[in-house]
């Protein structure tokens, strides 16, 4: 074990008693070691500082921040890049992705809102979808 | 032992260089034949495969085709057998092109833009170089097989066609990353068929509700884009949204997608010139086809307007939407 893993079994409690004071004996004899000791400890009590309370129902809360951040108006990039990447657009999206990513990106636009479908025929969409059926994409004539 | 008997056996013991063999047809020939309509009436069964991208499982569909030499046809669908009902139809009489979908009960239908074969033929040959070799059997029948690959050598398409009478037996599509993405291929051919004139009339009935083919423009409010009126057989508009300035088009025919772009041009300031390849569509223009590994694109710039086509279409296909749009200004 390196002690990398040294450090990190320490600083979560991981040791054993006897492992635990054996490695603290090491901590006192190398200054760096022991830096780096304090040091990942103050790392991971600022994360325990900065993490919210666990909701007591944590799924209600995730349902609860996704209707959040659909209610919130786009960004005109964050509209572009979800046009570019929604189920809709299968099939055309990564090309399109490149084509923008390389065509588009690099200029700076004012953010503006991305509004919704000004045309939209879902009927069409799932009437053409039932057409296709699971193929063993087998070519019966080989050629 | 018979003479007639002995003769056959005499025949077949022919060594095959001895045989008489048929020569190839020059690709000019083989596109000039794959391009024009059948000599007689012909009924055909058929499958359309699609592969979809990173290996994804591939989707399928069952065709009844009903070929005129006049040029009109009829093709069904039927998803659940050659005697069931079919799930959609798609008659081109000549001059208007429909799409009965059973299931909703709707019906797209209007005017399509005509080409000539030659038209066709030319742009194909300014997309790709053609080559022409001995095929397989394709429904039974012996076939010349016709590849059409970009100037690198990269499969972009291949056809095989019916030596005697050039008819397409059968066609795959290929993404620039070399993955097979479409399989069209006829399972069965019969010529000359018997085919009721009545068979070429809409077939869709009175309670079906009616839309235009190609909706009616601007796609988004207060935009100049167009919408193609051109587009694959089998594909229907299924979006358009405000996007870049401009609007995004979305099309689709179940399994495969495309979408078309319409934006200023300066929202081009970041192309790399140097990317693709540049090719010139039919209607004069250049634009830039790009590999893009999993799918195709072709990028034009049009005066102040930027044109992008791109998704599940071969580079022709592409070239063609584009050239619709702007046929119809």
């Amino acid at each position: 074990m390196n002690d990398e893993d040294l450090l990190s079994d320490y600083a979560d409690g991981r040791m054993t008693a006897e492992a635990r004071a054996r490695f603290e004996e090491r901590l006192r004899a190398e200054p760096s070691l022991e830096r780096r000791a304090r040091e990942l400890a103050a790392l991971k009590a600022a994360l325990a500082q900065a993490a919210p309370p666990m909701p007591a129902d944590l799924k209600a809360a995730l349902k609860r921040e996704a209707r959040r951040a659909a209610s919130r108006p786009p960004s005109f990039w964050e509209g572009l890049r979800a046009a570019l990447s929604a189920p809709w657009a299968y099939g055309a999206g990564a090309a399109f992705a490149a084509a923008a990513a390389l065509l588009l990106l690099h200029r700076p636009q004012p953010p503006q809102p991305a509004p919704g479908a000004a045309f939209q025929d879902a009927a069409a969409a799932r009437g053409l979808e039932r057409l296709w059926q699971a193929d063993d994409g087998r070519d019966g004539d080989a050629t | 032992m018979r003479p007639e008997l002995v003769c056959a056996l005499l025949l077949e013991l022919t060594p095959c260089w001895a045989r008489p063999r048929r020569r190839l047809p020059t690709p000019a020939q083989a596109l000039a034949r794959m391009t024009s309509v059948p000599t007689q009436p012909c009924t055909a069964r058929g499958r359309i495969q699609f592969f979809p991208p990173g290996g994804g499982k591939p989707k399928g569909l069952g065709t009844m085709i009903y070929a005129l030499p006049d040029g009109r046809i009829r093709r069904e669908i039927r998803d659940k057998g050659p005697r069931q009902p079919a799930a959609e139809i798609i008659i081109d009489d000549g001059r208007t092109l429909s799409l009965y979908l059973a299931k909703p009960g709707l019906l797209w239908s209007g005017e399509v833009p005509r080409e000539s074969a030659r038209t066709t033929r030319e742009r194909l040959e300014s997309l790709y170089a053609v080559s022409v070799s001995t095929g397989g059997r394709v429904a039974k029948r012996k076939t010349w097989r016709v590849d059409l690959r970009a100037p690198d050598g990269a499969a972009r398409v291949t056809y095989w066609i019916d030596r005697d009478d050039g008819l397409l037996l059968k066609t795959e599509t290929y993404r620039y990353d070399g993955s097979l993405m479409r399989r069209e291929r006829l399972t069965r051919l019969d010529c000359p068929a018997q085919i009721p004139d009545g068979l070429l009339a809409s077939s869709a009935p009175p309670s079906a509700s009616a839309r235009p083919l190609v909706p009616p423009d601007p796609p988004v409010p207060g935009s100049s884009a167009r919408f193609p009126s051109w587009t694959p057989l089998g594909f229907l508009p299924l979006e358009a949204r405000a996007l870049a300035g401009g609007a995004l088009m979305t099309y689709g025919d179940g399994a495969q997608r495309f979408t078309v772009l319409e934006a200023p041009a300066d929202a081009a300031s970041g192309l790399d010139e140097s990317l693709g390849r540049e090719v010139r569509l039919a209607d004069g223009t250049s634009a830039r086809l790009l590999p893009d590994g999993e799918r195709n694109a072709l990028v034009r710039r049009d005066g102040s307007r930027l044109l992008v086509v791109s998704g599940d279409l071969s580079d022709d296909e592409l070239a063609r939407v584009a050239e619709s749009l702007t046929e119809a200004r």
